[in-house]
């Protein structure tokens, strides 16, 4: 049995780059990265992104435990111009916890620092249900 | 198919039907015949957050990389006393059987019972017992996720933990789906061999208890009235049908209902 939860971020307003902070109505404080349980597949279903141009990358760490975590980028969604772009994904970012210390962001990247806004849904699975 | 033919779409057994409780630690079963559902048709019990507060947070709110202590299922209606106000789902009524199906969300967490309150009941090859320890080892088995099918039977209370292994905080809601059943023990011997040997349909559900415990001793003796020493019906072999049929009366004579 998984869960979908929808995760939601902006852009400062100010920085060309960064790192989202994601909330949802099933979290109590917003978080800047997303670690799952050993085990657990995610995946990163639609997106709806709003606001100015703007790249949002899907960044994955094998290690959010290490002092300076390293990430690689996995996945992109890209608003070219000022609007708003609903993305269905046919086949979604999947990323695996495979000894609990995976875990994943999601950065920006714009030519010229400006509000974007994303909406993200993401279904937790443990492999067994 | 024997189970569509013994449960209604709810997941309930239906009326006329039996449920068989496997008991791994006496190696005994228990069957009940289900009389009545006293909630036929009305069978939600919308709970609301997950009644536990860690410190410093909302009832409900599961700490990131934390796991709660024991808890129970309190009565929020204000109607309930003594132990069922800690535990709506305690009971000592032998005619009553509570099956309920618990559905924790999210559907993040590992959920782990004691079974009764302070035994944990999971031990490996009689060798390792899972902890609830996040970022244990000795926490990675002895825990189910996604909703968990539960029988309350009467005389012992049952703890829950719930262990949240993501870092973030997170909000719970339980939904319990449950029927509230009139049972009765069978009194006929051969019905009896034939739901152990399967050839009449039942619901078998095996409840995970692999240590004996006084309060489950005593639900046999003081609540169902079995002799003192009988824990139940003997798990009989496919071969013993004369033996079974000839001890059972002996084993249910007394029983209360």
């Amino acid at each position: 049995m998984s869960e979908i939860i929808t995760f939601y971020g902006e852009t400062d307003g100010s920085s060309t780059t960064g790192t989202f902070s994601l909330n949802s109505d099933a979290l109590v404080n917003a978080v800047s990265y997303i670690r799952p349980d050993k085990g657990m597949r995610v995946k990163i279903w639609a997106s709806l992104m709003a606001g100015a141009a703007v790249t949002v990358f899907v960044e994955q760490t094998d290690d959010i435990t290490a002092d300076s975590p390293t990430y690689k980028k996995v996945g992109a969604f890209h608003l070219a111009s000022e609007g708003q772009l609903h993305i269905d994904e046919r086949h979604p970012v999947e990323l695996f916890s495979r000894d609990g210390k995976q875990a994943f962001r999601l950065t920006w990247s714009q030519s010229a620092a400006a509000k974007s806004y994303v909406m993200i849904k993401v279904e937790f699975e443990y492999p067994a249900e | 198919m024997t189970e569509g033919r013994v449960l209604d779409e709810h997941g309930f057994v239906k009326e006329g039907e039996h449920v068989l409780i496997v008991l791994p630690a006496y190696n005994t079963i228990l069957p009940l015949r289900i009389k009545a559902i006293k909630n036929k048709e009305a069978e939600w019990w919308n709970y609301g957050p997950v009644p536990y507060t860690f410190s410093g947070y909302n009832e409900g709110e599961i700490k990131a990389r934390s796991a709660t202590s024991g808890f129970k299922f309190k009565d929020r209606t204000g109607r309930l006393t003594g132990e069922q106000a800690g535990d709506m789902f305690y009971h000592k009524k032998a005619e009553k059987l509570i099956h309920a199906y618990i559905d924790i969300r999210p559907h993040l967490f590992r959920i782990y019972r004691e079974i009764p309150t302070g035994v944990k009941q999971v031990v490996y090859l009689d060798a390792v017992t899972f902890t609830t320890d996040v970022g244990d080892a000795t926490a990675d088995f002895g825990y189910t996720t996604g909703v968990v099918e539960q029988f309350f039977l009467p005389n012992f209370h049952i703890d829950w933990y719930v262990a949240n292994w993501t870092n973030m905080d997170l909000k719970t809601n339980v939904m319990i789906k449950y029927a509230e059943y009139e049972v009765e023990i069978p009194r006929d011997a051969e019905t009896i061999f034939s739901l152990m040997m399967r050839k009449v349909p039942a619901h078998w559900y095996t409840l995970p208890v692999t240590s004996k415990h006084s309060t489950i001793d005593r639900m046999f003796t003081e609540i169902y009235g079995f002799a003192e020493g009988r824990y139940g019906i003997p798990f009989y072999r496919s071969y013993e049908r004369e033996k079974a049929i000839s001890e059972i009366p002996e084993i249910l004579k007394g029983v209360a209902i």
